[in-house]
């Protein structure tokens, strides 16, 4: 913080200044007048602004909140979502600086850094409440937005007049494949190799990397270096990397991130390596292997390091959004894919590691929410399993981190609400459905998706395909009341994640 | 409607039903909504007469004790009957005008008592139907399950029958509740709109009183004095909160109210010996500084401050959410301040 510049003494003036005077008709400019007592005030003045300043500018906070989460899981939706409503602050209410009725309003500003793309809030809502109504498209890469909320503190009982406050609310929308490269700083290549080649050969991962282990059977890390076989191992490598994301197999462990989501990576040299049976740290020079080790290493040197240094590292708050409901859909693999990644991921709140960059830099995220989104794909009766379900996938890696990391809490959110809950009879008996329209048509359906019995196993042996999660369309007529698109809990979402700065 | 087990393992009666579409048109659909017909009505008339009466409460058997005192109540009473009748009598016998004159009196403090009678009555009985709202409210709550909210925001809403601008609140949490809220969020909004003001006033008349005895038992020459303003000023107190959370309660009421008050200070182990709040209140090093009466003083204000958050406890008709609950610190803060502008 710049030092304040020093105050300009004031010429001492009236009767107390009249030794002053004396001094200085004595011809003697460079004396030291005695001090009156107008120059006490002065400064008693001065130093009262200066700390009211100092505590103004503290008083400005500033958060940064990233959002993340795998491909497809509602980030773009879901800061869409929270822009409007602090925009408009109609739904929000247990968010409890609104509930309180200290929140004075919000303000989008631009955004801190030119070279981060703005997030496209007005394009994005645009197409969600244009006719006909239809989701964003993807996103390549991070974007981010500034907002300025304005909060009227807690009134003490002695300050009557509590002066409005401004918060500075940074939202960052970044790929989830990004986090789950973190843990990839702590891995050299022959482990990494080791590592991917053994999760390659597990179903049903064996199935879709069925060409790329063909090809890793054809080459060894001692045959001459070659950048054409590099950059073939590297296409399969990252077809099967898609494979894994599809919709039907729903894979969570996706390394590493920029194959997938490359951000501005698209086709650099960079990308071309793989991981490559029996790789050893003393590859000789000149072979295949020690090529693909020294890319592996420039890829954690020049991408997820200055990822982490330049977004991650910056970060005091985080959301991890999951699209539990698509893994539900897709079956238990890509459930326990899940914990893995989810397990991955928490590694990076953990604190006290003691690592470079913790040291370089200093803030650390301190909250953690991880969100499962879309919970208006299924009944309101159920959200409190799914919510549970999430929490037990977590709960291995929450136990490690809880003494020593980011405060953790799981929920269930949906951005935009697009059904309603109805109870219906069927075969004697009522069962709790979602109205909606589905993705793709034009009426209305009621759904019963199958419920959640016991969320420590979700998917119990035996039982084929006991879900059907449907997408569905925005509702036509989406934000036209002007209070805010339509949610489930993202006022408590937030009041987790910013709640304590808009105290 | 139904609520959905939130943690029920066992599957549903005859199997696992199937996810499958069903036709919109077709069937006997009911929306699940948390806001029923019940709290939009409720929303927009201003009297509904959805009360559920209290859950009966298992009554106690009177002990031996219990019996003898209302024999002897009885026996007075019937006693006072004949006397009454006796007087009327020798009025009469006397002169006519007389005899009316008495009987008109007599009959004049008959209503009286029985008017004051059915006021403790009444007084009493919304103290114990408080008592089961709050109950029930804490069982929905702590289920967190779907459809339980509507009926304790009906009782609620008979309950705050006192308070002349509810309508408003209510449409408030009309507008907020959607389908998607469970009882807990349901409620936490009701009591969000509904109460929090209240507890705002409450909190308020809490920390007068405690200011007012800390005052004026630090100014007050006798302990004698200083035992009367307390018990007086945390009487007007306790009065106030009850009335403002709609519990009137009459003299028994408000002496059984007193007495769970003290008890709960003991249950919830707010109570403290003076020493400690004193300590509490000034810092171990600063208590020594100060003069004894301030100090006994602060005590004082601090166990009416006490006494007051435990009156909101005991008289507010659902839990505190959490973060709701009034703490005792700004209290305090308020009370450090004191001896700087008085002395
Ligand atoms: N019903 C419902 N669907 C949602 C919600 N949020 C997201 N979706 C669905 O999920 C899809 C993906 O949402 P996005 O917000 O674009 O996801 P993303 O994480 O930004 O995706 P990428 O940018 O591709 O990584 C949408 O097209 C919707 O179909 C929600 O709150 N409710
Ligand atoms: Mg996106």
């Amino acid at each position: 913080m710049a030092v304040p510049p020093a105050p300009v003494r004031p010429r001492a003036r009236g009767s107390d200044g009249a030794a002053a005077a004396t001094v200085n008709d004595a011809g003697s400019g460079d004396v030291v007048p005695p001090i009156s007592r107008d120059d006490l005030r002065y400064y008693g003045q001065r130093a009262a602004a200066q700390a009211s300043t100092l505590a103004a500018r503290a008083a400005e906070k500033q958060i940064r909140v990233g959002v993340t989460g795998l491909q497809r899981s509602g980030k773009t939706v879901f800061v869409t979502s929270v822009i409007d409503n602090l925009l408009k602050g109609g739904r929000l209410p247990m968010l409890t600086a609104i509930a309180e009725d200290r929140f004075l309003g919000a303000q989008l500003r631009p955004p801190p850094a030119a070279d981060v793309p703005r997030f496209a809030y007005e394009g994005h809502l645009g197409t969600l409440t244009g006719t006909p109504a239809a989701w964003p498209a993807r996103t390549r890469g991070v974007n981010q937005i500034r907002l300025v909320l304005k909060i009227r503190p807690k009134a003490m009982m002695r300050r009557l007049v509590s002066e409005a406050r401004t918060v500075t609310l940074d939202l960052v929308d970044y790929p989830g494949e990004w986090l789950l490269d973190l843990p990839l700083l702590d891995l050299d290549y022959p482990e990494w190799s080791a590592r991917t080649i053994r999760l390659a050969a597990q179903a049903p991962r064996d199935r879709l990397s069925q060409d790329w282990r063909a090809w890793l059977g054809q080459v060894t890390p001692d045959q001459p270096a070659d950048d054409e076989t590099a950059r073939q191992g590297a296409a399969l490598y990252t077809a099967y990397l898609q494979a894994c994301r599809s919709d039907d197999t729903h894979l969570s462990v996706i390394q590493p991130g920029r194959f997938v989501e490359p951000g501005d990576f698209a086709n650099a040299p960079l990308l071309a390596f793989c991981p490559l049976a029996g790789a050893d740290a003393r590859d000789r020079r000149g072979g295949l292997g020690r090529l693909m080790a020294d890319r592996y290493d420039a890829y954690k040197a020049s991408v997820v390091r200055p990822f982490f240094i330049r977004h991650f590292a910056r970060l005091h708050r985080q959301i991890v959004l999951v699209d539990l409901l698509g893994a539900l859909n897709a079956g238990a693999p890509a459930l326990t894919d899940m914990r893995a990644a989810l397990t991955d991921s928490l590694a990076s709140f953990r604190h006290g590691r003691g690592t470079w960059i913790e040291r370089l830099t200093g803030t650390r995220v301190d909250r953690v929410l991880f969100a499962a989104t879309k919970a208006d794909h299924v009944a309101a009766t159920q959200h409190a399993n799914v919510r549970l379900t999430l929490d037990t996938l977590l709960a291995d890696a929450r136990r490690e981190i809880r003494f020593a990391g980011a405060a953790i809490d799981v929920t269930a959110v949906a951005a935009v609400k697009c059904t309603r809950t109805v109870v219906t009879d069927h075969d004697g008996r009522q069962l709790a459905c979602v109205e909606g329209i589905p993705a793709g048509r034009t009426d209305k359906t009621v759904l019963f998706t199958g419920d959640i019995i016991d969320p420590s196993d979700p998917i119990p042996e035996g039982i084929e395909r006991p879900y059907r999660f449907m997408n569905f369309q925005p509702p036509p007529g989406l934000g036209r009341d002007g209070r805010g698109l339509p949610n489930i809990r993202l006022d408590q979402a937030l009041e987790f994640l910013i709640g304590d700065h808009l105290a | 409607m139904t609520a959905t087990g939130t943690i029920d393992r066992s599957p549903p009666p005859g199997g696992r039903p199937r996810p499958m579409e069903l036709d919109p048109a077709d069937r006997r659909i009911d929306v699940l909504d948390d806001r029923p017909d019940a709290l939009a009505a409720l929303a927009a008339e201003p009297a509904a007469a959805a009360e559920t009466p209290a859950a009966a409460q298992p009554r106690q058997g009177w002990p031996a004790l219990g019996w003898a005192v209302a024999g002897i109540a009885a026996l007075v009473a019937v006693a006072l009957c004949f006397d009454a009748a006796a007087l009327v009598a020798r009025a009469f016998a006397a002169s006519n005008v007389l005899g009316v004159a008495v009987s008109g009196l007599l009959a004049a403090v008959v209503v009286v008592v029985i008017r004051a009678f059915v006021d403790e009555l009444r007084g009493l009985g919304r103290l114990r139907r408080g008592d089961a709202l709050r109950a029930e409210a804490e069982r929905v709550i702590a289920r967190a399950g779907h459809g339980d909210a509507a009926g304790v925001a009906a009782r609620l809403k008979t309950f705050l029958d006192h308070r002349p601008d509810t309508a408003v609140a209510w449409r408030t949490v009309d507008t907020h509740l959607t389908d998607a809220h469970d009882d807990r969020e349901s409620l936490y909004l009701v009591e969000g709109a509904l109460l929090v003001p209240i507890d705002r006033d409450a909190y308020g008349a809490v920390v007068r009183a405690a200011r007012d005895t800390a005052l004026a038992t630090a100014l007050s020459p006798s302990a004698v004095l200083d035992l009367a303003i307390v018990l007086w000023r945390t009487a007007r107190m306790t009065r106030e909160v009850a009335g403002l959370y709609g519990v009137r309660p009459g003299p028994v009421g408000q002496v059984r109210l007193i007495r769970r008050l003290v008890s709960n200070l003991a249950v919830a182990g707010l109570a403290e010996t003076a020493h400690h709040a004193a300590v509490d209140a000034l810092g171990g090093s600063l208590a020594a500084a100060v003069s004894a009466r301030i100090g006994q003083g602060l005590i004082n204000g601090l166990l009416a401050a006490r006494l007051g958050v435990a009156a909101m406890h005991a008289c507010r008709p659902m839990p505190f959410g959490p973060e709701r609950a009034p703490n005792l610190l700004g209290i305090r803060a308020e009370l450090l301040r004191m001896p700087k502008e008085v002395f």
